[in-house]
């Protein structure tokens, strides 16, 4: 096909850089929230 | 050609996965930044402006006395703050009510003044009669069903008097207050409370950029009034006149402390004519706005109509070109284990479709979150039941964005073709 010989690895690199990109959003997103827990929240909500 | 659509498929879901990552990386920056910093309550009010709070009140009997005593109670100086409401088109008891509660003893020394009007114009034309009688050096719009917090207002000034020449326009956060009544009240929380504390947040940090709600901000009077007031035939014109202080190379600043609570639909129907409407005013801003593009423009102006250009015309087309493939695949596939000869038209070379499967995936992942994250800063949100529905909000809630942006879409064309006007709708509310 047309396209695939370089639109193949250009998937492969941007899914790695995406991947690697959304893996630290997540740690700092996960390490706010348990800092935030622990100085305030102490088990209760007010939904 | 279905490659053409998948090669573009999957690399419109990849910008946008992008631009969620710079926003989400920005949020987190400032949320970090704003998590350090201490809160400072000023200590001589007298230096703060004077200010003009406008409320536009269309047949609001059932939430306007509440509304009304929330801003009065601001901590603000009562010296320095005029009230408008205005009763615009009422056929209920507002402005009984208004004049019920001026008449108090407790409010009969406010700056408080009832206007009521039979004009046209809807919520513009409401606030456009009473830019006529504002007193204020700045003037704040709260909408009928807003109950801000003691402090709203006094965080917004303090956020405009940092740098006062620069910013003509301060907007601050707005809460759910019915956020625990149904499935579609908590959907709408989510969407909200991610949209005040992941985008406006990350698009300011990074960008200087904001955009006024429709309620709880502060525009400079001589801004507003050089522009010429709000426009009368723009369906959202917070959008319209956000541009308009862009264009006039003023910022429009965020004042995260300043919150305010307001009442979102608990009904699909009324949900979707308001959502219908604030489409169709964002296409009708984009398209009138889409030459900033190819001018002189400040590169801000230009950022604004991409992200308004990009969230609704090019990612929703995407979605939707992919939703088809995804679907098509799954029956034909479904119809494939009874009759094999059936092949489905959406066949692709090599691995591409499923790149287009982790593009998705990497989507619905960063959507859940930006959601787990905004529900983390906004204390006693981050629950087992919100992150639950988090995850299944994609796949019910956010569809209905979809099916909203095609009705908005057709009903603009519609009226461009026919000239028709388009009308401005009033969100019911709930007692």
């Amino acid at each position: 096909m047309w396209y695939t010989h370089w639109f193949i690895p250009l998937c492969i690199g941007v899914s790695i850089v995406f991947s690697i990109a959304i893996m630290i959003l997540t740690i700092a997103t996960l390490s706010f929230r348990s800092k935030i827990k622990r100085k305030y929240d102490r088990g209760k909500f007010s939904d | 050609m279905t490659d053409f659509f998948l090669v573009i498929s999957i690399i419109s879901i990849w910008i946008a996965v992008l631009e969620s990552i710079i926003i989400m990386a920005g949020a987190i920056v400032f949320i970090h930044k704003q998590s350090r910093q201490k809160l400072v309550n000023p200590g001589n009010l007298e230096d703060y402006p004077t200010v003009t709070v406008m409320v536009p009140a269309h047949n609001e009997e059932l939430v306007i006395q509440a509304t009304v005593e929330h801003i009065l109670q601001m901590n603000y100086p009562h010296h320095k703050m005029q009230l408008i409401v205005i009763a615009d088109n009422c056929k209920d008891h507002t402005a009984e009510r208004l004049q019920a509660l001026k008449a108090h003893e407790r409010y009969r020394d406010r700056d408080f003044l009832i206007l009521e009007r039979e004009g046209t114009g809807g919520k513009s034309g409401a606030l456009n009669d009473a830019l006529k009688q504002a007193t204020g050096d700045w003037i704040c719009v709260y909408d009928a069903d807003a109950a801000p917090e003691k402090n709203a207002l006094l965080f917004l000034t303090q956020k405009a008097m940092e740098q006062p020449e620069r910013y003509g326009a301060v907007f601050g956060r707005n809460k759910a207050r019915n956020r625990g009544q149904n499935f579609l009240s908590r959907c709408i929380n989510l969407e909200l409370v991610t949209i005040q504390r992941v985008h406006h947040t990350g698009l300011w940090q990074l960008f200087k950029l904001g955009t006024i709600p429709g309620t709880n901000f502060i525009v400079k009077t001589a801004l507003i009034q050089d522009i010429g007031g709000w426009d009368e035939h723009a369906i959202t014109e917070d959008t319209a006149i956000s541009f308009e202080i862009l264009t006039r190379g003023q910022l429009i600043a965020l004042a995260p402390q300043a919150e305010a609570y307001q009442q979102e639909p608990e009904d699909l129907k009324v949900y979707m004519k308001q959502r219908e409407r604030w489409a169709k005013g964002n296409y009708s801003v984009v398209t009138d706005n889409i030459h900033h593009l190819f001018d002189r423009s400040s590169w801000r102006i230009k950022l604004h109509v991409l992200y308004y250009a990009a969230s609704y015309f090019w990612f929703m087309i995407a979605i939707i070109i992919s939703d088809i493939i995804f679907i098509a695949n799954i029956v034909y596939q479904i119809i494939a284990l009874f009759n094999p000869a059936v092949v489905s038209p959406f066949r692709f070379e090599g691995d591409v479709y499923m790149y287009l499967v982790i593009a998705w995936a990497l989507m619905y992942y960063i959507y859940v979150l930006q959601i787990n994250l905004a529900l983390a800063t906004d204390i006693g949100q981050s629950t087992t039941r919100n992150f639950i529905l988090s995850c299944v909000s994609y796949f019910t809630y956010a569809q209905l964005f979809l099916v909203i942006s095609i009705k908005a879409f057709y009903s603009m064309i519609v009226d461009k073709i026919t000239g028709r006007e388009s009308k401005w709708y009033k969100t019911e509310r709930f007692g």
